[in-house]
């Protein structure tokens, strides 16, 4: 069968290998022609072979070559030879690599197989070979599509579809794929002429340049995914497109800014002045300042040259930037903060002469013309500076000049003053009436500009895209660009070029208008010239009207949207607070484009508003990067920014994406009617009540000492409204009203002089009287009251919270567990380097109990019924206990114990008493617990890392 | 490419504008309708980004002059469709860098990134602009898309699952809480006596130029004919907009005696992230519920779903949500009418007896 396979398919590449000689296309192993169940026959016989004879027989060198290509074909691009190993089973013990290579140079030599290229090629020297003739592997096929797709428009925006260049855009283009994939695009001749197959499958060449079965082999595994066969018809769709576009193309070949011949701009290049108007209708004056990357890539200088130097504005003295900031400049427009300093020199600075340099961009970076400089209001709201100083009837313009201009002129144009706000620059809003006088020409003439009679263009239906650079509009080869023409006067006629074509005539009537269609134009510049031929005064010529533009290709819209799209930071819930986002109760995300990287900043307020200070907290690469937004809001919960986020009125987290702008999410802090001030004197600290309550109800206070947290002191209103000292380390303050509570935790340091840690630490000792089941109550009356403290005073207020919290639980788990278990969970818990083994022998009942609650998934905690279940279900099983609600009760008093309420004092005290009958039932509680904390801080360990 | 100079007509124009903007056909016998202009406003959105919102505008109305449609009604129209198009989030108003030289308005516009959103039924709400490509769909499936009003809709064919073709086409997933940004659900006096109580904390003032109110007196379901210039019967808090120099009227809270305003406060509060409008007509709302005259929806039925019929603009949250669950379809003798299955009405009309106070009409 092997020997007979052979001979075919010898022959079979023989023959193509033929067809193709002439037109020089060359012949890929995967285009063996073999169905799918021959393959895999193949596949096993040669493994059998293998196995028997213990030796890649030379024999069946061809078959080798195919079924190595298969396995590039399908395998999952991590790694290529166990692939192969698990598709030939004693490949490991009998294959030689080398022999593989060997053969498929032969299979190139002999039929004109292709050769891989590139640098992947050279680093992985053997499995280049089969990967490349595998065309294109199955893992690469998706990439391979979305990148067909998003260069669809650049590919067919060539005049001539050539291997070469094909093969570039698509090495050129950004993948945003693997690797494997980027190498896989390095093979440009492969790439290329696999596109030109995928395009021209429709057509019935004799010789195609992929064999047809194995293309619409290709064709039916890339459309296994709904995506990617969605990318494929669309891309097929537009190159076959612009191929009817190509081959239909009989008459002029306009455009294409690099042939000879080809039209030029007339656009001087230099420093061009802009205005834009605020919503307040204020104008704002700024330049637009060319491109110099191209300029300094024209005088053949490398954009390395810009690092030697650092670079200025002339009217920001002190604004240093680096020398490669030239090279975006021209992207956007600058506002000018003075003119004066701008005029009659470069705009730009540099702060060290580069030899060549200055004077490659010294008259580049100079103001156009001189003053007064006319700027037209064109139709984005926008306006520009324009040449030749030469104003058209019903158009609006601005005026920026260096000097008031003469009142005359001023009064005769009827021009109204603008402020621009901005030294050394006079502006003025000069709109032309249809007609002008000759005491307006005079004017006109005085002030040095011009009047002409001249056709409109104007673009029609599309907002034109301004390069203000280069003067013109940029239009992409998906849209057509439609103009409506005009005239300032009446006209027999319009006179239309493009480039260098022959003149068109439109005859019009009244009005003088008329819409034309440019059709599809190739990339590169076009000049549009309009002129006309006036209706009466002897059919005098309009001077021609000149409209530039330049047709490119789309942005793929995934880099397009990078520099464009904005972006949004969100909160959910809506109304959450702080504390629940820093918590993680509550998510915070920010929505926009996800390579974009946001850096975040905390601002807090005071009571007027205004903002007393700000601390970033960081920056995250990714917009999507959810966890590392989390990491940097964490800050937020330590000191020293922990005691501000208690304390501010109002807390704003500003989210700052790049260039893109600003977002942000206010927290205010809710105002109660009565709350609590700690203030810090000379020698000590003095707690004080805000009542803006305002009503006759009487206001009971108490506190409750950190060192002894469960010791009520009743005190008295009246002083604590002008201050009561307060000794370290502090108290819990309550004040009730009308049935509602208002407290704060009040932390005052050691008066002594720190000198260790240690000297911040206190002790905290809940009274030894409340120690029996029946006062759990209490004790869970206590850690809520502490626990819902609304205010965080003074510093380490937060931590001393935790501490007495800490206490509280840890008596109820000593009346509950025994006080040796506790402790010993409790060490546990602060261990550098816990181990739960000891902790779950310990437990108690049958060892299956203990081992159950280390290997479950407790983290949805006791609101979960599903796990409240299971481990009902476990205490039943291992004979712990058979009663659900006290189950429940042990279960929630581990998680939530704070979500625990009885409507009376008494109310529950059997079922705690019942409890602590039961150690090893509420140690299985608290043990499942710790082993949840434990683990979740593993994960929040690795993530920092 | 042959250079095909060629005189066409308007209609030939609007044909081949409405192909750049990838807009479909069937809609065009609309002319320049508001769907269209959202279109337009997408792709300029792209190329005009960062800008205020008057630049946008204005750069579509400029660009559609040529085409016969009344100028007044075409800024109307622009201005409703940029109006939606924040409301839906497909293109998002932001504050600019504090370091960006060119600060011309307090806020800016930029395009949203592509995005979609599951509705109840299982088709995709698609939002965000893909740059100069517009759609990030391929031209098959973009010709799946309905229209309302702005909104595109993509539903599934079959059993097709469009949520991981999304994704992997590069969409961002919102999930409909992230999407529909709800405000708290409170009560209408307490909603009432919030603002209130800070428009009680301004500053006494005795004059606004070019003031109109929303008189609660009138019936709630003419919201028009509710518009007055204060006058001496006027007491009270009321919902008002207030003329500016340049750009639309300001909304506020006024606070007359005897149609004497003595304090007011700009509903401008841009922190709370919600529209002046959404504010007002929400503060409408709970005054005229507090007052004992809610506003009411109104239940028809048609062909196996009910339309729900409401008299007065609704916030854009609550339009967010009417979006997920049904559409838009043609008004009847209201301001704005949506079509839902009958399975959503009952928890809809919550919703919005829950947030807004709107009760049905009996």
């Amino acid at each position: 069968m092997l020997a007979e396979t052979h001979a075919r398919l010898h022959e079979h590449f023989l023959s193509l290998s033929l067809q193709r000689t002439v037109l020089g296309y060359p012949v890929y192993a995967l285009e063996h022609g073999l169905a799918s169940s021959e393959i895999e026959l193949l596949r096993t016989t040669l493994a059998r072979e293998l196995s028997r004879q213990r030796i890649l027989s030379p024999a069946h060198w061809l078959l080798w070559v195919v079924i190595a290509t298969e396995i590039g074909y399908t395998y999952d691009g991590d790694e290529y030879w166990n692939s192969f190993a698990e598709a030939i089973p004693d490949w490991q013990r009998y294959g030689v690599r080398a022999t593989i290579r060997a053969w498929f140079v032969d299979f190139a030599r002999r039929y004109r197989g292709f050769h891989p290229t590139g640098r992947w090629s050279q680093h992985f020297s053997i499995i280049a070979w089969p990967i490349a003739h595998a065309i294109l592997p199955r893992d690469l096929q998706g990439q391979f599509a979305r990148h067909l797709y998003g260069l669809r428009y650049a590919l067919t925006s060539q005049p001539e579809f050539s291997i070469g260049k094909l093969g570039s855009i698509l090495q050129a283009g950004d993948p945003g794929g693997s690797s494997r994939f980027q190498h896989f695009l390095d093979q440009t001749e492969l790439t290329a002429r696999l596109v030109l197959a995928l395009r021209d499958e429709d057509v019935q060449d004799a010789v195609p340049a992929i064999q047809r079965q194995t293309l619409a082999r290709l064709v039916t595994d890339l459309e296994g995914r709904q995506s990617a066969r969605d990318w494929l018809r669309e891309a097929r769709k537009i190159l076959r497109e612009a191929r009817m576009r190509e081959s239909g193309a009989l008459g002029y070949r306009g455009g294409g800014g690099t042939e000879a011949g080809a039209p030029q701009s007339e656009s001087s290049c230099g420093v061009r002045l802009v205005a834009r108007q605020s919503s307040e209708g204020a104008w704002l004056v700024g330049i637009k300042i060319p491109d110099v990357g191209k300029i300094i890539q024209q005088a053949g200088l490398a954009p390395k040259v810009l690092d030697q130097t650092r670079v200025r504005l002339a009217d920001r003295p002190d604004h240093w930037m680096p020398g490669r900031a030239l090279l975006s400049l021209g992207h956007g427009e600058q506002r000018i903060g003075s003119l004066q300093d701008l005029i009659g020199a470069p705009v730009l600075r540099f702060e060290r002469d580069v030899k060549g340099l200055s004077a490659l961009l010294s008259e580049a970076l100079c103001i156009i013309g001189s003053s007064p400089w006319l700027l037209r209001l064109q139709d984005d709201g926008v306006a520009r500076q324009v040449l030749g100083n030469h104003v058209r009837a019903n158009q609006s313009y601005l005026i920026v000049s260096d000097t008031p201009l003469e009142p005359a002129s001023v009064c005769d144009l009827k021009l109204r003053v603008i402020d621009f706000g901005t030294p050394g620059a006079v502006g003025y809003f000069l709109s032309v009436p249809s007609v002008l006088s000759a005491t307006e020409l005079q004017a006109l003439a005085a002030i040095k500009l011009g009047y002409a009679l001249r056709a409109n263009i104007e673009p029609m239906g599309l907002v034109p895209r301004w390069d203000g650079a280069a003067g013109c509009t940029v239009w992409l080869t998906t849209e057509e660009p439609v103009l409506r023409l005009s005239a300032d006067h009446r006209v027999r006629e319009f006179t239309v070029t493009i480039d260098r074509s022959p003149v068109v005539r439109i005859p019009v009537s009244n009005p003088p208008e008329a819409i034309v269609s440019l059709g599809y134009l190739s990339p590169g510049l076009h000049v549009i010239e309009v002129g006309g031929t006036a209706a009466e005064t002897h059919g005098r010529r309009l001077e021609p009207e000149r409209f530039e533009l330049t047709i490119r290709a789309p942005v793929p819209w995934v880099q397009g949207i990078r520099d464009q799209a904005g972006f949004r930071a969100i909160l959910e819930p809506a109304d959450a607070s702080l504390e629940s986002v820093v918590a993680g109760k509550a998510r915070v995300a920010v929505i926009g484009p996800r390579e974009r990287s946001v850096t975040i900043d905390a601002r807090f307020f005071n009571l007027n508003g205004h903002v007393t200070e700000s601390f970033g907290l960081g920056t995250v690469a990714s917009l999507t990067d959810e966890a590392g937004i989390r990491r940097l809001l964490v800050k937020l919960a330590k000191e020293p920014l922990a005691e501000k986020v208690q304390t501010a009125p109002r807390v704003d987290l500003i989210f700052l994406v790049d260039e893109l702008g600003v977002d942000s999410l206010s927290f205010p802090l809710k105002v109660r009617p009565l709350r609590w001030r700690l203030t810090a004197g000379d020698h000590d600290y003095r707690v004080r009540l805000i009542d803006e309550a305002g009503n006759d109800q009487r206001v009971i206070i108490s506190l409750y000492e950190i060192a002894q947290p469960d010791r009520k002191l009743d005190a008295d209103y009246a002083p604590y409204l002008d201050g009561q000292a307060i000794g370290p380390p502090g108290a819990l303050l309550t004040a009730v009203c009308d049935n509602r509570r208002y407290s704060a935790i009040a932390s005052v340091p050691p008066h002594q002089r720190l000198t260790t840690l240690n000297d911040l630490g206190v002790t905290i000792t809940v009274s030894p009287t409340l120690n029996e089941a029946q006062h759990i109550p209490r004790l869970l009356a206590l850690l809520r009251l502490w626990n819902h403290a609304q205010q965080s005073l003074g510093p380490l207020s937060l931590l001393r919270k935790a501490e007495v919290s800490v206490a509280f639980e840890q008596r109820i788990a000593a009346i509950l567990c025994g006080t040796g278990w506790a402790d010993r969970a409790r060490a546990c818990r602060s261990a550098a380097d816990p181990s739960l083994e000891q902790l779950r022998r310990d437990i108690g009942g049958s060892p299956g109990f203990g081992a159950r609650l280390r290997a479950n998934d407790w983290r949805s905690g006791a609101d979960d019924p599903a796990v409240c279940a299971e481990f009902i279900r476990l205490a039943a099983v291992y004979q712990v206990s058979d009663n659900p609600a006290l189950c429940t009760l042990a279960l929630r008093l581990a998680f939530a114990p704070l979500a625990i309420k009885f409507s009376t004092r008494d109310e529950g005290i059997s079922n705690w008493v019942g409890l602590a009958q039961i150690p090893t039932l509420a140690r299985g509680a608290f043990f499942a617990r710790l082993a949840t904390n434990l683990s979740a801080q593993k994960v929040r360990a690795t993530e920092v890392a | 490419v042959t250079v095909a100079l060629t005189v066409i007509s308007e209609a030939a124009a609007f044909t081949r504008v409405r192909e750049a903007l990838r807009f479909p056909a069937y809609d065009a016998a609309n002319g320049v309708s508001l769907p269209l202009i959202g279109q337009a406003l997408r792709r300029a959105a792209h190329i005009l980004a960062p800008c205020p919102r008057h630049e946008l505008e204005r750069a579509v109305r400029q660009s559609f002059k040529g085409f016969a449609l009344d100028a007044e009604e075409l800024t109307n129209r622009t201005a409703d469709a940029l109006e939606a198009l924040l409301a839906y989030g497909d293109i998002l108003e932001m504050q600019p860098p504090a370091d960006d030289p060119w600060t011309i308005s307090p806020l800016i516009v930029r395009p949203a990134p592509p995005a979609f959103v599951q509705r109840k039924a299982g088709s995709m709400i698609i939002l965000g602009v893909a740059g100069e490509e517009i759609t990030p769909l391929s031209s098959e499936v973009n010709k799946r898309l309905a229209w309302h009003g702005v909104l595109r809709i993509l539903a599934p064919e079959g059993a097709e699952n469009l949520r991981p073709f999304l994704a992997e086409l590069g969409l961002i997933e919102l999930s409909e809480r992230t999407w529909l940004r709800l405000p708290p659900i409170e009560s209408a006096p307490h909603h009432r006596a919030a603002w209130t109580r800070r428009l009680a904390d301004t500053a006494p003032i005795s004059v606004i130029e070019g003031l109109e109110v929303l008189d609660i007196r009138k019936s709630p379901t003419f919201y028009s004919g509710r518009w007055v210039e204060p006058h001496s019967t006027l007491n009270g808090v009321h919902i008002g907009r207030r003329a500016q120099r340049y750009g639309a009227s300001l909304w506020c809270l006024v606070d007359l005696a005897a149609g004497v305003p003595h304090r007011f406060l700009d509903l401008a509060l841009r922190r709370e992230r919600e529209r002046p409008c959404d504010l007002a007509w929400r503060i409408q709302m709970a005054m005229d519920a507090d007052a004992g005259a809610p506003q009411r929806v109104r239940l028809r039925q048609t062909d196996g779903q009910v339309v729900l019929d409401f008299f007065s603009p609704l916030p854009s949250w609550a339009e967010r949500k009417l979006a997920v669950v049904g559409e838009r379809t043609a008004r009847h003798r209201s301001l704005l009418s949506y079509l839902l299955p009958q399975h959503e009405v009952d928890e809809t009309i919550k919703f919005m007896n829950d947030y807004l106070w709107i009760t049905l009409e009996a």
